[in-house]
């Protein structure tokens, strides 16, 4: 299958861009041949199982680590050359929780302020970032007393602490419950409506709902980039449509509703002796005539829709056709 | 620990290789002590002392003989003399009053060892002079034998005359009874031929060659009368000596052991922080923070110095404080400049301290790696040996610490109430700014390398 890894943006709107970016660790490869484009103002999901390069592309786009070969340039400009400007205009929160242990929720914040020569109404951001963090009222809690949750939102706020115009969060919403989580994504989509660019990663494959793109990794390169929507497609092959039956079908009308919808095997499944999901390239075009014939063999339809494949299916779907070698 | 070879090696082999060197370099040697000797204005005392200065004395060097005591203490003060011997004026009086003279002698010692060493040496010294006088003495009385000696012979010679040339004279001295014995015969033979020749007008040249030897007579008199009257101790011993330390404050044997404390804990303290704080962030990942940063190397360290200066500043506050106002440690010198030293001290040790820190593996390490310094601290730095009883080898690894710099500084300006010494700053200041730049390299290369 073809990768396109680049988002249908034009180049100089593009705030993240590398070309066959690699990153070797002796003899490990750690990230192969990274092509991608990234325009300003999106959320950039990045989803792969463990291991399969997502840190180490966010390493090697924050300039932490200098590329084997290839190149990339955000804001226009090498990461491991960023100069002091482009470093302000960046935020990270890394994988592990890496701030100090034995200080407290306020004393981490203002490290990292300092870190990034805030000097103007500190206070009054740490205290708005610890709101929207939901950490109000634990400023004075150690950070190893933190539980492993809290410790992520303490990261999440210290990212954002200044104001930053990228946003690198790499699996920001590790370990945290679903009501906490998705006020996250709501709070990313609010930066995006600021006009902040977001790349994430994540291991939630469902998260990727909420981006503008996604783009999918596995043992080290980069499958596709696609929109979420595009990303199921491509996945499922098509999209699907499920049909449920009032009575048991025969293999032979099976093999009737195949010639008739002129699909292959693998597009069609019987999953109870009820219920049909074919895969199609336009469900919103096929179901109708799929309806019709039925009504015509006199085949009662009980219900018939347009079914949405979680993403979790979707990514297992991608991964296994990687494996395969597709 | 068997998975960290490094660890183990730094366990075992540094303080064996620390023990060692001390082992090998420890010599039992003691310190010549460089004198200044300070002499009254009169010439005769002046080429005498420098006379006596030439001889070789043991353990005492004669750096000077001068006029000018109040250079001389000054150099004491800063430690270019170890010892300072002032020779009183009025050796002369005090000797005609039967009274020993006193040598007063001013050291700036403060260790308890080197203060009974200083007294030995002192009363050897003394000892010495008194010796050298004795004998000069006996010299001197010698001569004034052989004066006398010389006086009988011409007094001797004026009697064969007399007897020779004039039989009345011969008649009335042998008319006389005999002659007392002892010292007193030449004096009564030379009144007897006097009164004689009163009375013989021919011999009137020989008379008044008799009154000059009468007078020379009268004198050896007196002289003889005032030896005899002179105390024999005073004769014997004719000088004491007194020592006293430039500092007029008592320096208590536990006081002389609080600076080097001090600078030992500062050096410790800075180290292990500085040892900790990279490497700590390297491996709990906070450096990866630092990284995607703005701040750079250079703002990190100058952080990292800052911050660990006030928090050690604050401790040494705290200490010396509690040491001075409760514990009663004399603080003789200037507060700024003991701020000023114990500063250098911190800065250099926390540039050893980011160095360890840099390049060790884990935390254990680092922690090692300092307490290896503090025992090397403890054996070449001076805090309980002089660094005279090091072979020269041993005290390159003693001006690399910076304990052994803080020790002397701090003493010097708390017990001795002196300026420290702006060599030792600027080799501290010098140090400080090389660990500094390499450390500065060294973080570079940490935040571009990961």
């Amino acid at each position: 299958m073809a990768i396109d890894s680049r988002v249908t943006e034009t180049k100089t709107d593009c705030i993240i861009e590398t070309e066959q970016l690699t990153k070797k660790f002796n003899a490990e490869i750690g990230v192969e041949d990274l092509t991608i484009q990234i325009p300003r103002q999106t959320i950039f999901g990045f989803i792969g199982p463990s291991g399969s390069g997502k840190t180490t592309t966010v390493r090697l786009l924050l300039g932490i680590h200098p590329p084997t070969s290839g190149y990339a340039q955000v804001f226009g400009h090498q990461p491991h050359r960023f100069s002091q400007h482009d470093r302000e205009k960046i935020g990270y929160m890394p994988q592990l929780f890496m701030l100090q242990n034995g200080l407290t929720v306020w004393q981490n914040m203002a490290f990292v302020a300092s870190l990034y020569g805030m000097m103007r109404h500190r206070r009054q951001r740490i205290r708005k970032k610890l709101e929207l963090v939901e950490l109000t009222g634990h400023e004075k809690k150690r950070a190893v007393d933190l539980s492993g949750g809290m410790q992520r939102r303490l990261s999440l706020a210290a990212a954002l602490l200044h104001d930053p115009e990228l946003i690198f969060l790499d699996e920001p919403t590790a370990g945290i419950d679903p009501v906490l989580r998705r006020k996250f994504w709501d709070h990313f989509q609010d930066l995006k409506e600021q006009g902040n660019t977001l790349f994430i990663t994540t291991q939630y494959v469902s998260e990727a709902a909420y981006c503008d793109y996604v783009g999918v990794m596995s043992e080290g390169r980069l499958l596709m980039v696609e929109t979420p929507e595009n990303l199921k497609r491509i996945g499922m092959g098509g999209e699907i449509i499920e049909i449920k039956f009032a009575d048991l079908l025969t293999p032979s009308q099976m093999e009737a509703i195949r010639e008739q919808a002129d699909l292959s095997a693998g597009q069609v499944q019987l999953m109870e002796r009820q219920t049909l999901q074919v895969i199609v390239d336009d469900a919103a075009q096929r179901l109708p005539s799929l309806l019709g014939w039925c009504q015509e063999n006199k085949i009662t339809v009980k219900e018939a829709q347009k079914l949405e494949p979680s993403f979790d299916d979707v990514f297992v779907k991608l991964i296994e056709r990687q494996r395969d070698g597709a | 620990m068997i998975s960290q070879p490094r660890l183990v090696s730094i366990l075992v082999l540094g303080p064996f290789l620390i023990l060692l060197l001390f082992g090998v370099s420890y010599q039992n040697t003691y310190q010549t002590l460089r004198t200044a000797i300070v002499v009254p204005e009169e010439k005769d005392i002046e080429a005498y002392v420098k006379t006596f200065a030439d001889q070789q004395i043991p353990n005492i060097e004669i750096v000077e003989v001068t006029t000018e005591k109040t250079k001389a203490l000054f150099d004491l003060q800063y430690r270019r003399l170890d010892l300072v011997m002032i020779v009183p004026a009025d050796i002369p009086e005090n000797i005609e009053k039967n009274q020993q003279s006193v040598f007063t002698f001013y050291h700036q010692e403060i260790d308890p060892f080197d203060i009974s060493y200083v007294e030995i040496i002192v009363n050897r010294l003394t000892e010495l002079t008194n010796r050298d006088v004795l004998i000069a003495s006996v010299e001197q009385s010698k001569a004034l034998a052989r004066t006398y000696q010389s006086e009988i012979h011409t007094l001797a010679q004026a009697e064969t005359q007399l007897t020779q040339g004039e039989n009345s004279l011969g008649a009335t001295l042998n008319s006389q009874k005999v002659a007392p014995s002892g010292n007193s015969t030449i004096l009564w033979f030379l009144l007897k031929s006097l009164s004689s020749l009163e009375n013989n007008p021919s011999f009137s040249a020989e008379k008044n060659e008799l009154k000059g030897e009468e007078s020379q007579l009268k004198a050896i008199d007196k002289q003889l009368s005032e030896f005899i009257s002179m105390d024999s101790n005073i004769i014997v011993v004719p000088f004491r000596n007194e020592i006293r330390s430039l500092s007029e404050v008592e320096i208590k044997p536990v006081h002389f052991y609080i600076p080097s404390v001090l600078a030992l804990l500062l050096q410790h303290i800075a180290l292990s922080l500085a040892a900790l704080s990279i490497v700590s962030e390297r491996f709990s990942g906070t450096m990866e923070i630092m990284r995607a940063s703005p701040a750079n190397a250079f703002e990190i360290l100058i952080g990292k110095y800052l911050s660990f200066s006030i928090f050690l500043g604050v401790l040494t506050v705290i200490l010396i404080g509690l040491l001075h106002f409760l514990l009663g440690v004399p603080m003789l010198g200037a507060w700024k400049d003991l701020a000023f030293a114990s500063l250098l001290v911190v800065l250099v040790s926390l540039g050893f301290g980011f160095l360890i820190s840099s390049f060790v593996r884990s935390e254990s390490q680092a922690v090692q790696f300092s307490m290896v310094f503090l025992l090397a601290s403890i054996f070449f730095s001076g805090f309980f040996l002089q660094l005279y009883q090091l072979r020269w080898p041993a005290q390159i690894v003693s001006w690399m610490l910076p304990a052994t710099y803080g020790i002397k500084t701090l003493q010097d300006i708390m017990l001795r109430g002196i300026q420290p010494s702006m060599n030792l700053l600027w080799i501290l200041i010098g140090i400080a700014a090389f660990l500094f730049i390499v450390n500065w390299a060294r973080l570079r290369s940490l935040l571009v390398q990961g």
